[in-house]
């Protein structure tokens, strides 16, 4: 005690030191400590929130990016199918169309030609009677002016063979 | 002008002898509880000013206690933090200019001594002695708090001789650390003080004492961290479980 004596220690000072330490260490902890403590912790879950945020959101963006890209992709898609539709008909309408124009002009061509034949066929057979009925009154002519009726005969039988032959 | 081994008597108030450390510690308690105020005032999420340097301040406190006790941080904290922030900013106190220097003469057993207005709190043996007493009691306060009555006396007392002989020898460890954790205070700080005082005084009042000044400035750094830290780690083996329990 000799000893405590000579650094001054007396059990009213040492007291008075206790009670004021314990009244920081009371008065910090309310109003220091606590509040301090509290304020790092908040601040450090909000940060831990804000980031999980941010990612989610980058996650989400990239989703939606991914989603956009693939609308884009599937419309393209259904505009080239529609494109490719629209060819196809617009190719089939034509080759109809073009294939009933042969047709038409076939037929068209195929009548007139028939029609042609018939008009030919007519003309002929006009054409031959007529020819007959002249070669008649012409050989009649000629007959009665140089050749003895026995020549008239050949002639004319002659004559009749080879237009025969020629018309048929 | 060098500092006498006890703290000099200034006034009295009734039977409480106001001595220039007592004075200092309160000085040292506004200046804490001041600053605690102003900051817990104005707490926002975006800290400013005054919130940077209590939050830079506490937060590595906070995460050295919290990596040793775990769930117990909130508990140990209040006591670790105190320490050092009063110790810290009692021995920067010390330091500054007028603190030791600025005084009355008076006679004293017949001797003219001088005695300053304020002086280094922790160059009191008074104050390092509370400081230990208030380190030991709560750290066993503590202990019967996180263990129980039975768990902490069995930390001490056992049927088994061996594990009756360590707890005893533990039991004496205790007073020890009252003792270690106050000399070591009071003396580096104590020294530190005398130094000062004769760098200044005996050898050469310009430029000399500089170098020393440095030198306090870490020492008075060390020395709060210690404290607590010794606090802190005494705190954590003495909540601790038996490894019998487990």
């Amino acid at each position: 005690m000799e000893a405590f004596k000579s650094f001054g220690v007396e059990p009213i000072l040492l007291l008075a030191q206790i009670v004021n330490f314990l009244v920081i260490v009371f008065l910090l902890k309310k109003f220091f400590y606590g509040p301090v403590v509290k304020m790092l912790a908040d601040r450090r879950a909000r940060i831990e929130e804000s980031l999980k945020n941010a990612d989610e959101i980058e996650k989400r963006l990239e989703e939606t990016d991914l989603k956009v890209k693939k609308a884009f992709e599937e419309a393209r898609a259904n505009a080239q199918a529609i494109m490719q539709d629209a060819k196809s008909e617009a190719k089939r309408i034509v080759d109809a169309a073009t294939e009933e124009g042969h047709k038409i002009t076939e037929s068209a061509l195929t009548e007139a030609r028939s029609q042609i034949e018939l008009e030919r066929l007519r003309v002929q057979k006009e054409l031959q009677a007529e020819t007959a009925t002249i070669a008649g009154v012409l050989l009649k002519k000629v007959l009665s002016r140089t050749m003895s009726s026995k020549e008239k005969q050949e002639l004319t039988k002659t004559s009749v063979a080879q237009i025969t032959k020629q018309v048929s | 002008m060098e500092p006498t081994l006890a703290a000099e008597k200034i006034f009295s108030i009734g039977p409480l002898p106001i001595t220039n450390t007592l004075l200092t510690s309160w000085v040292v308690t506004l200046i804490l509880i001041a600053f605690a105020t102003l900051v817990s005032r104005n707490l926002s999420m975006v800290p400013k000013t005054l919130q940077n340097l209590a939050e830079a301040a506490l937060e590595p406190l906070y995460d050295l206690t919290e990596s040793l006790a775990g769930e117990k941080t909130k508990a140990f904290l209040p006591y670790v933090a105190s320490f050092f922030f009063f110790i810290i900013v009692g021995n920067y106190i010390g330091l500054l200019p007028g603190v030791g220097t600025i005084g009355f003469h008076t006679v004293e057993h017949g001797k003219e001594v001088f005695v300053p207005f304020f002086r280094s709190i922790n160059s009191d043996l008074n104050t390092t002695l509370a400081l230990a007493l208030v380190s030991v009691i709560a750290t066993h306060y503590l202990a019967i708090k996180y263990l129980g009555l039975g768990g902490y006396l069995g930390k001490f007392f056992s049927l088994n001789p061996i594990f009756l002989f360590v707890g005893l020898i533990e039991l004496v460890g205790e007073f020890t650390k009252i003792a270690s954790l106050s000399f070591r205070l009071f003396g580096n700080v104590f020294a530190g003080e005398t130094v000062l005082a004769t760098a200044s005084s005996k050898l050469f009042a310009f430029f000399v004492p500089i170098p020393f000044y440095f030198l306090e400035i870490i020492v008075g750094f060390v020395q709060a961290l210690i404290f607590a830290i010794l606090t802190l780690v005494f705190m954590v083996i003495l909540t601790e479980k038996h490894a019998n329990d487990h």
